[in-house]
């Protein structure tokens, strides 16, 4: 009998227990923290130093998901300050969120240039440093002989050419080639139309050609770029092409997208038909 | 209906005419003077010689029995007594006798048996209602004779089987009536319990799936080896129930474990299902087991993930649980006697994971006779042989094959289908993630595909038993999934002569084990279970393009494009287990275990470069020791340490456990557990699937990989009364070195690509409350369950901490079963918070230093997106086909999954077209039917 007439309280009791845990959980439900609105409103720039060159550095808007131009909007009539430490200087707004600084001799090697403007209120920043440029940037050949691809067709081998350099392979490196001929021919039977190319080959000394690297036929320019890491995991980090789902690498402090400088070294390559 | 009678009515008048249907097959040979009423006659028969006596009370205790028999066979005895007194006997497929005066008699006792009338308490010393030695002799007409015990505080030990097949029961409960004292049988199905008051106690015994029985001891019995036979339970209402609650009324028992529960695969048929019989998915039904993720058959137990959760078919390792992409678990019920699921706080006997323990004991296969049966459905087809090899020997086999039949290829083409991209940005086909919700890009390129895929699953067992102290037995486990989308586009002739594209995309897995045990029964004190097992894992996958061209010449040249990946675990593993009831009311378990483990991972790219190529051999070994002490009548406790040395770390874990409960009233127990656990063999789930297969092992390397800890406090309680049990239980898990993979190639095709694997490391912490309220008796069955629950990862690289993926806050489940006649019906409800996910935001563009333009997304916080809750009602109809005989020869089941097709996201897929990021939501199954037809043979 004094069994039954204590159940109550074992019943009160696990209630008591059972409400004071689910009360425990509910106090200490953390707020996740979801998509922050300052997210979406970061501006994305696009800035590269080369010494020798003019200074240009592009502003856009970010895109909604289902936008359907190409790049974001431009944003305008900003106040875009690059700094080489000693001098600042205030870019001009040449075409609607292209900010750019015509004295060619404002990028030096070695030097480090840091951006800054204001945006909403609150300071987009970043920094970068001209990398040195490579040393003894060689090819094997002056002249590519590439065979003509398409579906079922079996051309002759291609024969590689190799490209090296002296300077350390702990650098990060970029190749880019530019077709300067006027009259140009495709390399194979489905060829888009022409557009320059750029390879970031990361930390290596050596670099052998392959067959898809040359649509056309031409003289190209091609030149070896010691890059920053910034620019090669910017680049290559995910985007758009990605499967997975991680933010994009930037240097750009309250912004998105990248501001570097690079120094080239370069050789003139002929590609033909073989 | 008119068919039915007349055959019920055909097979009554031979009963009657051969006075049993069935043949009664007992041997037993009946001994003594009786001068009594036959109703008490026959429960001195049930009681001595442990039959299944069914009668009228009221009818037969009008009839005497005043008789001697001197090793008189049970036949002759009914054959005998009934004749004198005008009636028949009946003896059912499991042997049960009916006394009966005319054939529509068997019905209502049948009723009666199903529902027994309650029976009158005893006293704290049972007298038996007829006394049950030979010599004694019991008026009918008297007070009944008070019989004092001939021996108190004695040892007894035995073995509990099935009655029907000879089958060991593991983990029923044998409880003495009237005392707090109470034990479980081993995984042999033997049991050891000292200090019994009494050789007049009564035993009762329960276990999931039989019905409850009661064995009387006696001045002789005692002094042998007990065998106490269960019979099957025709009702199959009782499938998952919390281990302690199994008994029934109020013979509370001291059987008291923390956050258990047990399924009998045999009764499984009565759930809905998706298109077989599910022994892992029906765990998914209850608190603490997530239920909303279609796509994993493994189970995510309190926070965890499936591989946090250690499966042991007959003692060795599983690596691969699950069928078909995960849809399926990979263990067929036809082969499976009794599955136990630890939800946390276990036992030092167990070790190597963080979340669970899933322990599967395969059938031994009819100790009596030889048994077929084969189940079809839509999905497979499933046989099994079992019988007796000889007196000492049995075996099983079990088969399960799948085709390509309308459910398997909806859930194929899930993982399959294909899409067209319409330029953009790009993208590629892939399969979903597993387990976690999540979103990714797809697309790629449309074309025909002709899979050819499949599943099976074979299980065989041989069991020896040369005398009643040794065991030995082979197990063999092998399931194997090939699943297969690939293509042969042949070109045209034009094409310099022809030739063919070859685009494979084939992925294998699947996991082979093997074990050997030896058991013994040193002493009714000390039994020794010993195992060596092999088990190997393997997972293929060929993702690949080869393009055979013939020129002019008619020479063809073959270029290969494509990646491959393999992923292989075998583990050689000895282990030794030992229980030793060194003192009353104390036992002590100890054992010692080794494994060896090599695990490789290769991705290789165009045949020849090989991107990783990881190969590691671990060695792991240990001893634990477990006291399991009842220091008075009401607390169980017990403490428990296992260590572990792992070679890769050269360190020694330590891993203290304690699990106690508290008996407050025969309704009411308090329970509480807590423990240290170590995981060193993780499953990595990619982040990103298109590139290979979705998941693989690894084995902690205490650097870029750490030994996962666990800490788990659990206390709850769980209240019972005569056809309810509510049960409440909160855990807090704290997690370190939990380890997530991400995987980024630099490079393209023209440089080289290389391949940077990093495995970032975290902590993380899990809590929750469950709360199950249950009906367990009666022709209606079922519960309610409820689960609050929070699962938080802490990740520096994540920005630290967020929901893990497998993160659900509500989960609300009911299950409803009701049997009527042959007819079973059964339905449950899931509810579940939507998963979280990281989604992208925004997208941007920028241009390369050469002009070329790049898109990028921002994404969410990590998972800091939720899909929308999850609700699914599944129902299910079966009838039993019965012979007339009441043998159960098979069912035919109707399924409904998903009833009202609601479309539950299973991920998000995001595709970018002309710039524009496209989202649409990949669902898991709508509404799927499915019928199911089991049938036996004997």
């Amino acid at each position: 009998m004094e069994i039954k007439k204590s159940l109550p309280y074992y019943y009160l009791s696990a209630m008591v227990l059972f409400f004071a845990i689910g009360a425990l959980l509910s106090a200490c439900q953390k707020t996740n923290t979801t998509t922050t609105v300052s997210g979406i409103n970061k501006p994305v720039v696009e800035g590269y130093l080369v010494p020798g060159t003019k200074t240009l550095v592009k502003v856009y808007y970010q895109k909604y998901l289902d936008d359907t131009i190409t790049y974001g909007f431009p944003i305008t009539g900003l106040k875009l300050n690059i700094s080489d430490g000693t001098n600042t200087v205030q870019l001009v707004e040449t075409t609607p969120g292209n900010y750019t600084w015509g004295d060619t001799t404002f990028i030096q090697e070695k030097k480090t240039y840091t951006l800054n403007f204001t945006y909403q209120g609150s300071t987009v920043s970043s920094k970068t440093t001209v990398p040195d440029k490579p040393t003894g940037f060689k090819a094997s050949d002056t002249l590519q002989r590439v065979p003509f691809r398409g579906a079922g067709i079996t051309g002759s081998t291609f024969v590689p050419l190799t490209f090296s350099w002296t300077s350390p392979a702990s650098w990060f490196y970029l190749m880019v080639y530019k077709n300067t001929s006027t009259a140009m021919y495709p390399t194979n039977a489905n060829s888009n139309p022409y557009h320059d190319n750029e390879t970031l080959i990361g930390q290596v000394a050596i670099f052998n050609t392959q067959p898809t690297l040359f649509a056309y036929t031409g003289t190209y320019k091609v030149q070896l770029f010691h890059i920053n890491q910034e620019y090669n995991d910017a680049i290559s980090a995910g985007g758009g092409t990605s499967l997975s789902l991680t933010n994009p690498s930037t240097n750009i402090v309250n912004g998105l997208g990248i501001f570097t400088s690079m120094q080239a070294a370069t050789l003139m390559l002929d590609v033909q038909l073989q | 209906m008119k068919k039915l009678a007349l055959i019920l009515l055909l097979t009554g008048i031979t009963a009657l005419t051969a006075s049993a249907q069935g043949e009664l097959k007992s041997t037993v040979l009946v001994n003594g003077s009786y001068t009594t009423t036959l109703d008490l006659f026959l429960d001195n028969l049930a009681s001595k010689y442990h039959l299944q006596i069914v009668f009228n009370r009221g009818l037969v205790s009008r009839f005497d029995v005043v008789e001697h028999y001197d090793n008189e066979p049970l036949k002759n005895v009914l054959n005998q007594v009934c004749k004198a007194n005008d009636l028949h006997y009946w003896v059912d497929a499991d042997q049960v006798i009916y006394v009966i005066k005319e054939p529509q008699d068997v019905t209502a006792l049948k009723k009666m048996r199903a529902n027994p009338p309650p029976e009158n308490p005893d006293s704290p010393i049972p007298i038996p209602k007829s006394t049950v030695s030979s010599a004694i002799i019991v008026h009918n007409d008297g007070p009944a004779v008070k019989i004092m015990p001939k021996s108190v505080n004695f040892t007894i030990s035995g073995k509990v089987i099935d009655q029907g097949t000879g089958e060991s029961l593991p983990a029923s409960i044998i409880t003495i009536r009237n005392s707090k004292i109470s034990t479980t049988t081993n995984v042999d199905g033997n049991f050891t319990i000292v200090n019994v008051p009494a050789d007049t106690c009564k035993l009762d015994i329960t276990y999931m799936g039989y019905r409850a029985d009661t064995f009387e001891l006696t001045p002789e019995n005692i002094k042998e080896n007990i065998t106490i036979g269960l019979f099957a339970s025709n009702k199959a209402l009782n499938e998952v129930v919390i281990n302690d609650k199994r008994t029934e009324s109020l013979m509370s028992t001291d059987k008291r474990r923390v956050s258990v529960l047990q399924i009998s695969p045999q009764k499984l048929e009565t759930l809905p299902s998706l298109g077989e019989k599910d022994i892992l998915r029906s765990f998914q039904l209850m608190p603490g087991v997530s239920g909303s993720n279609e796509s994993s058959s493994g189970v995510y137990v309190r926070g965890g993930t499936p591989d946090q959760n250690l499966v042991l078919f007959d003692g060795f390792t599983v690596y691969q649980v699950d069928h078909l992409y995960g849809f399926f678990s990979a263990f067929n019920s036809n082969a499976v006697k009794d599955v136990t699921l630890y939800k946390g706080g276990f036992s030092a006997k167990y070790g190597g994971r963080l979340s669970s323990v899933t322990d599967m004991v395969g059938k031994e296969g009819n100790k009596k006779e030889a048994n077929y049966g084969i189940d079809l459905s839509l999905l497979s087809a499933n046989a099994f042989a079992e019988m007796p090899l000889g007196n000492q020997s049995t075996l099983l086999l079990a088969y399960r094959h799948s085709y390509q039949g309308p459910l398997y290829n909806k859930i194929f083409q899930k993982f399959n289908s294909t899409q067209t991209t319409s330029g953009g940005g790009g993208g590629g086909t892939g399969g979903p993630p597993r387990g976690g919700g999540g979103g990714r890009f797809g697309g790629g390129s449309s074309s025909v595909t002709v899979p050819t895929s499949y599943f099976y699953d074979l299980n065989a067992k041989y069991t020896y038993t040369p005398d009643q102290k040794n065991l030995f037995s082979w197990s063999l486990y092998q399931g194997n999934d090939n699943l297969d989308n690939s293509r042969i586009l042949n070109l045209p002739s034009f094409f310099a002569g022809g030739g063919n594209l070859n685009s494979t995309d084939k992925t294998t897995y699947g996991n082979l084990g093997s074990s050997l045990k030896w058991s013994r029964q040193w002493s009714p004190k000390l039994y020794s279970n010993t195992l060596l097992s092999y088990s190997t894992y393997h997972s293929d996958r060929n993702n690949s393009t080869a393009l055979t061209s013939t020129n002019a010449s008619g020479v063809s040249t073959t270029v290969n494009s494509g990646t491959f990946e393999t992923n292989n675990v075998k583990d050689l593993s000895f282990k030794s287990d030992w229980e030793w009831q060194f003192k009353n009311n104390y036992k002590l378990l100890f054992g010692t275990f080794v494994s060896h483990q090599d695990v490789a991972y290769n991705y290789s790219q165009n045949d020849t470069s090989i991107l990783v190529d990881q190969h590691r051999q671990a060695v792991t070994g240990g001893v634990y020791t477990e006291v399991e002490a009842n220091p008075t009548d009401k607390l169980q406790i017990k403490p428990g340490v296992r260590t572990t040395y792992y070679n890769q770390t050269s360190k020694l874990y330590f891993e203290p456990r304690l699990s106690a409960t508290y008996t407050v009233t025969d309704q009411l127990t308090l329970k509480a557990s807590t423990g240290r656990f170590n995981q060193f063999t993780d499953k990595v789930i990619r982040e990103d699937v298109l590139s290979g297969s979705r998941d693989f092992w690894v084995l902690a390397n205490g650097s870029t990989i750490p030994v996962a800890t666990a800490n788990h406090y659990i206390s709850g309680f769980s209240y019972e009364t005569k056809d309810f049990l509510v049960d409440v239980e909160g855990y807090y898990k704290q997690l370190g070195g939990l380890t997530q993979y991400s995987e980024r190639q630099t490079g393209n095709r023209r440089t080289g690509i290389t391949l940077e694997q990093h495995f970032y490391t975290g902590t993380g912490y899990t809590r929750g409350v469950e709360v199950l309220l249950q009906k367990t008796r009666g022709n209606y069955t079922g519960w309610i369950s409820y689960t609050l629950a929070d699962a938080i990862n802490n990740f520096a690289i994540y920005g630290g901490e967020f929901p893990a993926n497998q993160d659900t806050k509500h989960e609300f489940k009911t299950v409803h079963m009701y049997k009527y006649g042959r007819w079973s019906f059964a339905a449950t409800w899931i509810f579940a918070t939507g998963r979280p996910y990281t989604a992208p935001l925004s997208s941007f563009t920028i241009n390369d230093y050469a002009g070329n333009s790049h898109n990028y997304l921002t994404i969410s916080a990590e998972n800091g997106e939720r899909l929308p809750n999850y609700s699914r009602l599944d129902a299910a109809v079966t009838y039993d086909l019965i012979k007339t005989d009441s043998r159960k020869i098979g069912s035919i089941g109707f399924s409904l999954f998903n009833m009202y097709n609601r479309a539950n996201v299973w991920y998000k897929q995001y595709t970018i077209v002309n710039n524009q990021v496209i989202t649409s939501n990949v669902d898991y199954l709508g509404f799927t039917p499915n019928i199911t037809l089991s049938l036996r043979w004997k």
